[in-house]
C-alpha cells in the first residue's frame, strides 16, 4: 500500500493531457489552416502573380480575376483591402487570406507595380464572386512602396 | 541493544541483505534498532517500467493519428504549387533574349554586373538572394559569367531535386551548348509565409 502517496500518478496524468491537448491542438490549426485552401489558394495566387509581373512589360496593365481568393478571405474575416500587397522595394508579392498571416513570393523583373484605385481590390458586380485585382506596371522608379 | 539486534537477526552484521533486499539499521528514539527498506527504482516494484512502455503506445497512437491527418490532407490538396521549373524556364527565356540583344561578354558584364541587371531589368536582390543561378559560359575561351548561387551548376544535376524543394530546378534541363555558349538558369525559390 502506497500510504504516504509517494506515487506521482497524478503529475503523469496533468503532462499526458498537456500534450495530448497540444498535439490536437496542432493538429486543429493545420486541419483548419487547409480549411478552404487558404494554404494552397494563397500559395499559388502568390506565385502567379510574381510570374505574371515577370513576364510583364513597362506599360502594361492587368485586372486578375482573385474570386477565388476573396471567397476564402471573406469565410476567414480577413479584410479583402490587405489581399494583396505588392513591395516594390523587395519585389515582393504577398497573399494573405488569413488574418495575420500570408504567403510571399519574390518576382525578379525589375519593375514598378503601380495600384491606382485604392488597394487595387475591384468588385465590378459589388459582390465577391467576381472580385479583381488591378495593377499597372511602370518603369522601375526606386524606394517606391505600394 | 544486543536483544533487539537478534531480534532482527543480526548478531554480527549491521547490514544484512535478506530476501535481497537492501535495508539501513536506524535507532529509534525508545533505543531499538529497526530497519527501513533502502528505495531503488531497478527493482520495480512498481510497475514503473511497465506503465513507460505503455506511454510509447500512446506515443504511437498519437503518431498514427498525425500522420492520417497530414496524408490525408496532402492527399486531398496535393503537393502543393512547385514553381520551381515554371520561374527557370521564364528566366532563362528572358536571359537569352537579353543575351541576343546584348552580347554578353563584350559589353562589360563579366567585369560589371549592374550592367548586366540594368540591359536585362533584372533585380539584383532577388536573383542573389540565394535561390537563383544565371550562369553563361562562352566555350570557345572558357569565359565564365554568374550572378547567384554557383554551387547550383552542380546541384542542378541532382536526381533528388525533383522530390527535394528544396533543390534547384534548371533550365536547360540538360547541359548542352547553345550556339557556342552553355547556359544554366536555375531557381529553388518557393513561397514564405509572413506576417500579413
Amino acid at each position: 500500500m502506497n500510504r504516504r502517496g509517494t506515487d506521482n500518478t497524478l503529475t503523469e496524468s496533468i503532462i499526458y493531457l498537456l500534450i495530448f491537448i497540444l498535439f490536437f491542438l496542432l493538429m486543429f490549426y493545420f486541419v483548419s489552416a487547409n480549411n478552404n485552401g487558404a494554404f494552397y489558394w494563397e500559395d499559388f495566387y502568390a506565385k502567379e502573380l510574381a510570374l505574371v509581373i515577370d513576364r510583364a512589360e513597362p506599360g502594361m496593365e492587368f485586372a486578375i480575376d482573385v474570386s477565388e481568393l476573396s471567397r476564402v478571405a471573406i469565410k476567414k474575416g480577413k479584410n479583402l483591402r490587405d489581399l494583396i500587397l505588392i513591395d516594390n522595394i523587395n519585389n515582393k508579392v504577398t497573399v494573405s487570406v488569413r488574418p495575420g498571416a500570408g504567403t510571399s513570393f519574390l518576382f525578379f523583373n525589375d519593375v514598378d507595380i503601380v495600384i491606382e484605385q485604392g488597394d487595387g481590390i475591384v468588385l465590378p458586380s459589388g459582390g465577391a464572386t467576381t472580385t479583381q485585382f488591378k495593377f499597372k506596371v511602370k518603369e522601375r522608379q526606386r524606394d517606391a512602396q505600394v | 541493544m544486543l536483544r533487539s539486534k537478534r531480534k532482527l537477526g543480526l548478531c554480527g552484521n549491521r547490514i544484512q541483505l535478506r530476501d535481497a533486499v537492501p535495508y539501513v539499521l536506524r535507532r529509534a528514539s525508545h533505543g531499538n534498532w529497526t530497519r527501513n527498506l533502502v528505495q531503488r527504482e531497478s527493482y520495480n516494484r512498481r510497475g514503473n517500467l511497465g506503465s513507460g512502455i505503455l506511454y510509447s503506445v500512446f506515443f504511437l497512437m498519437m503518431l498514427m493519428i498525425a500522420g492520417g491527418i497530414v496524408g490525408g490532407t496532402y492527399a486531398f490538396f496535393g503537393k502543393g504549387y512547385d514553381f520551381r521549373a515554371t520561374e527557370a524556364e521564364f528566366l532563362f527565356s528572358r536571359i537569352q533574349s537579353c543575351f541576343e540583344k546584348n552580347n554578353f561578354f563584350d559589353s562589360g558584364f563579366v567585369e560589371q554586373p549592374e550592367l548586366f541587371y540594368e540591359k536585362c531589368a533584372l533585380s539584383s536582390e532577388v536573383l542573389e538572394d540565394g535561390e537563383h543561378l544565371v550562369y553563361v559560359k562562352r566555350i570557345s575561351d572558357g569565359k565564365e559569367f554568374f550572378a547567384g548561387v554557383y554551387d547550383f551548376t552542380v546541384r542542378c544535376g541532382l536526381d533528388a531535386r525533383f522530390k527535394n524543394k528544396g533543390l534547384p530546378l534548371c533550365e536547360p534541363r540538360e547541359r548542352r551548348v547553345i550556339g557556342g555558349y552553355e547556359f544554366i538558369v536555375g531557381s529553388s525559390q518557393n513561397s514564405r509565409r509572413t506576417n500579413a
